[in-house]
């Protein structure tokens, strides 16, 4: 059933005109073919290559977008059941549950508290994207003001939960421009809720009590017109909710089955009695294939291991990590302060800047580019020449910051040493450890 | 559609391998699924917990992981003993911090007096963890590996260097050993062979793929643990059927996010918590990749994450295991005053507006057949249209060719830049003609009128040529693709070659690797 690009190919408009985002009608085919792209994004294309495009287009699991503003967010889009197939493209968000029934001074600060929780790291920005609105007792005008509040003063997007379609429609009219995620169309008010999402042009969660139930829902919604759902198979047992997510992903990519071909989402709050347990179920549903996860709140130590794991999982394997080139300063380094080198790899940067601080010798830390290889791979691809990395010592401007002339390579790449003298004429080599952990001894030995 | 579950079928399993001797000896692997994937396979072993124990006092450890432990770290038997009457400990992990020879440098006589010690206090298995330096390891395991003979010890890091001294001691002695290589599916394969050419017995090997601290490299762990359990179970490759073993304590603990205080980095909250929850969540993490013996350091994130494994196998709700008990006190930190202002900007989602399809630059050609219509306005959609194939660069053909494989590629690069050099020379000069014809057509009528006329027949014109072009275009890539596959062809010949790697080559493979 899938068609190549070429067959694809075949029967865009082929115009070129660049309206899909990619540059060439040959392009847009082999994303359609992989499931990157979707067929709505050509402006051109006739009805009836439409048709013939439609089944074979759609991505196997579809890209919801949800939320608006800076933590907007895409959901689902996954092409493969292993990252080093290819990549996983869109990172699991993180939801943490407000009740309905809080008072503005609490939810006030709540956000505010939430909003320290962003960490910098390799020029990303680390954060939990979503706030889960949680309607407590049926009161409309308190679940509506409270999604304005957060909608309108805080960063953060909405799922609104609720099983009264008069609360849930309070909701919606409240923050319907920041695109919340309605949860959750049930067997018992499908109708209503699908009326409710896609008048307002909503993303949905379909809540079901199996992956058999949910596949009767989606089937239903989708005859409605709606496309982007989001689906909880309602499993709220770790072993129960691993074989779902793995059952889920596997029908949609590998039997093409387009009624579970959407996002997932996961309750770990729902699933445990603590914010730590909730924590550890996270940290599998990050891993296993979770769209959304919500937990019962943020807090620094609990939602920073989750982000580093998110950050981990979601690297593109094809692409090396790297950071910028340049000077670093670690420890507040003065003019007398040693001078070290390496490479781009965000990974040894990571390494051997966490060292250096660990050290508290204050130091200047050379980046030069190397494309992102370590140091080793670098030398040996050429990447990490002598005469180069002279050359950038000599340009990075490092020279006016210091005194002395002394710098400290890796000891992996010893072997440039010479080369880099011819370039940095008076100054002093000196080659150091090859593991970043002797980093330390040898700073303080110096 | 009704739902199908599409099941796995697995042409190997993994071996199992026994740990240790006597009642509390420790059987881990056997699986045969991916790791918990219950509904199509078995795990008959759980996967294992191994608390680490140091040789030498620790110096730089945070105060959360060393609070459980204050009165033993300078004693590593008690250390142990602790270890497993208070925190349940499956196995021990003797890590020999001290024997580094950046280090300490004690002797491999110290390090084994050490082991019998430790020995002496537990009747768990116990794992000796060397200093991964290959000289020094081999000197002290093999010491070690003699004078506690029959004890079914399990001795690493074994890398291919130091394999024979290792190897042979513990076949000798009666121990087994963790094959350990740098993140790489082959390496690991490598080490495997050579242990198996040796005359190790198989049932004795538990792999060690190195463990990337959570946030610093985890990912290429984990994808090798996938890729290891994929080659063992669904290509059936026997070389790789090793259960595998993480040392991920010692990684998550020495990171900078898990020893700094409250005060150097409030935002990251409770320092203790902190690093429980990320040893914890880099455990589950390595479940999930396939780990069967996960070395950690707290009692805390050892109870929860043996908890999660009891729930994975077994099923049952999470409800019932309690949070983190802590030691230390609490922080208090004011996380409000330390939020950034939030920023509300939403930006409007715009359709790509007109201006921005004549954005892209026309080349030279067609900007200058181009320019005067481009006074007759409202066309730019024609304009950008035109200019497009006049521009050899953005073929399609030659960007599908700019991913395909280097061997063909000088040769047919020179060939299409000069075809399509030809081609959007012939291009231009239809594009002038076709305007000219417009600008003829326009005088006698309606100007609104001939631009229509003119787009439309510059449109069809070009999309004769075009289909032309794109047909020759065709042939030159099945020309090209057939080149490519014979290509790709001599070079499998090639690799197929069973010889033992050189450093250089093994160099080579790695740069791949960090291209792929």
């Amino acid at each position: 059933m899938a068609l190549t690009g070429i067959q694809i190919f075949k029967l865009l408009p082929k115009t070129n005109c660049k309206e899909c985002g990619v540059p060439t009608c040959l392009a847009f085919a082999m994303n359609l073919a992989s499931g990157k792209a979707e067929l709505d994004s050509c402006p051109y294309v006739s009805d009836e290559a439409r048709e013939q495009l439609a089944e074979a287009s759609a991505p196997p699991i579809r890209p919801v977008p949800i939320g608006k503003g800076v933590r907007g967010f895409t959901v689902g889009g996954e092409t493969v059941m292993y990252r080093h197939e290819k990549t996983f493209y869109n990172a699991t968000a993180f939801a943490a549950v407000v009740a309905s029934d809080i008072s503005d001074a609490d939810l006030e600060k709540k956000l505010k508290v939430w909003n320290a929780f962003q960490f910098e790291r390799v020029g990303l920005n680390l954060r939990p994207q979503m706030a889960a609105l949680k309607d407590v007792n049926g009161d409309a005008a308190a679940f509506a003001k409270a999604a304005k509040t957060i909608a309108e003063t805080s960063e953060f997007n909405l799922v609104l939960m609720s099983d009264n379609a008069d609360v849930m429609k309070a909701g919606v009219e409240a923050c319907a421009s920041k695109r919340p995620l309605i949860y959750a169309a049930t067997d018992a008010n499908a109708d209503e809720y699908g009326a409710i999402a896609k008048d307002n042009e909503l993303p949905l969660a379909v809540k079901a009590d199996s992956i058999e139930g949910l596949v009767a829902l989606t089937e239903k919604l989708t005859g409605m017109g709606l496309k982007d759902l989001v689906i909880d198979s309602g499993s709220r047992e770790v072993k129960q909710a691993l074989e779902d997510q793995v059952a889920i992903r596997r029908a949609a990519l590998k039997n093409g089955n387009r009624s579970v071909g959407f996002p997932t989402i996961a309750f770990p709050c729902e699933m445990a009695s603590n914010l730590d347990m909730e924590t550890l179920i996270a940290g599998m549903f990050v891993a296993k294939y979770a769209g959304i996860v919500v937990l019962s709140d943020f807090t620094g130590e609990s939602i920073f291991p989750l982000l580093l794991e998110r950050l981990n999982i979601f690297t593109d394997p094809q692409r090396p990590m790297t950071v910028t080139e340049g000077i670093y300063e670690i420890n507040n380094p003065d003019e007398n302060s040693p001078v070290l080198v390496t490479t781009n790899f965000a990974l040894t940067y990571f390494i051997v800047s966490g060292e250096i601080e660990g050290s508290r010798v204050p130091s200047w830390l050379l980046i030069k580019d190397s494309e992102g290889l370590s140091v080793m791979t670098a030398w040996a691809a050429g990447k990490f020449a002598g005469d180069d990395v002279g050359v950038f010592v000599k340009k990075c401007g490092v020279a006016d910051k210091i005194k002395h002339q002394d710098i400290i390579i890796p000891g992996y790449a010893a072997a440039i040493a010479g080369d880099m003298e011819e370039e940095l004429p008076g100054w002093k080599i000196t080659v150091g450890p090859r593991e970043a952990a002797h980093i330390p001894a040898f700073l303080k030995a110096l | 559609m009704a739902f199908d579950f599409y099941k796995e079928s697995y042409a190997g399993s993994v071996k199992e391998i026994t740990l240790g001797k006597g009642d509390k000896a420790v059987t881990v692997g056997g699986e045969t699924s991916y790791p918990f994937y219950l509904f199509e396979g078995e795990m008959p072993n759980k996967p294992r917990i191994a608390m680490e124990i140091w040789d030498m006092a620790p110096e730089d450890w945070p105060e959360a992981a060393l609070a459980p432990f204050k009165d033993v770290v300078s004693d590593p038997a008690a250390w142990a003993k602790k270890c497993v009457d208070e925190f349940g400990a499956d196995m021990v992990v003797l890590q020999l911090k001290s024997t580094d020879p950046n280090g300490n440098n004690a002797s491999a006589d110290d390090a084994t007096a050490t082991v019998k010690k430790v020995l002496g206090a537990i009747d768990v298995p116990l794992i000796i963890w060397g200093t991964a330096n290959i000289e020094k390891d081999e000197e002290t395991l093999k010491k070690i590996s003699e004078e506690c003979q029959g004890e079914n010890l399990i001795l690493g890091p074994v890398e291919d260097k130091n394999h024979k001294g290792i190897g042979a001691s513990a076949m000798g002695f009666g121990h087994s050993l963790i094959s350990s290589s740098p993140i790489d599916v082959n390496l690991a394969k490598q080490v495997n062979i050579l242990l198996e050419n040796l005359g190790m017995p198989m049932d004795r090997i538990i792999v060690d793929p190195t463990t990337g601290g959570l946030g610093y490299g985890m990912e290429y762990s984990y994808s090798v643990m996938e890729r290891l359990r994929m080659a063992a179970m669904a290509q059936g490759d026997d070389k790789l059927q090793f259960p595998m073993i993480n040392n991920l304590g010692n990684e998550v603990w020495k990171c900078k996010e898990a020893k700094q205080t409250a005060d150097e980095a409030p935002t990251l909250g409770d320092p203790e918590k902190r690093g429980i929850l990320m040893e914890a969540t880099g455990a589950v993490t390595y479940l999930m990749a396939g780990s069967d013996v996960l070395i950690m350091r707290h009692p805390e994130s050892v109870r929860m994450v043996k908890a999660f494994i009891d729930l994975l196998s077994d099923g049952g709700s999470a409800g019932d295991i309690a949070g983190i008990g802590k030691q230390l006190d609490d922080v208090d930190i004011d996380f409000a005053s330390l939020a950034p202002a939030p920023d509300l900007t939403i930006e409007e989602e715009k359709k790509a507006a007109p201006a921005k399809k004549a954005a892209p630059k026309p080349a030279p050609e067609a900007s200058k057949a181009a320019a005067p219509k481009a006074e007759a306005k409202p066309a730019p959609k024609a304009e950008a249209k035109k200019e497009e194939p006049a521009k050899p660069v953005a073929d399609p053909e030659a960007e599908a060719k700019a991913k395909a494989e280097a061997e063909a590629k000088a040769k047919a690069d020179a060939e299409a830049a000069a075809k399509a050099k030809a081609e959007a020379a012939a291009k231009a000069k239809a594009d002038a003609e076709a305007k000219a014809k417009a600008e003829a057509e326009a005088k006698a009528k309606a100007e609104a009128d001939a631009k229509a006329k003119a787009e439309a027949d510059a449109r069809a014109k070009r999309e004769a040529e075009e289909e032309a072009v794109r047909q020759q275009r065709e042939k030159e890539r099945e020309e090209m693709a057939a080149k490519r596959a014979t290509a790709a062809k001599t070079e499998v010949t090639k690799t197929a070659a069973k010889v033992q790697k050189s450093k250089t080559s093994k160099m080579l493979n790695k740069l791949k690797r960090g291209r792929r």
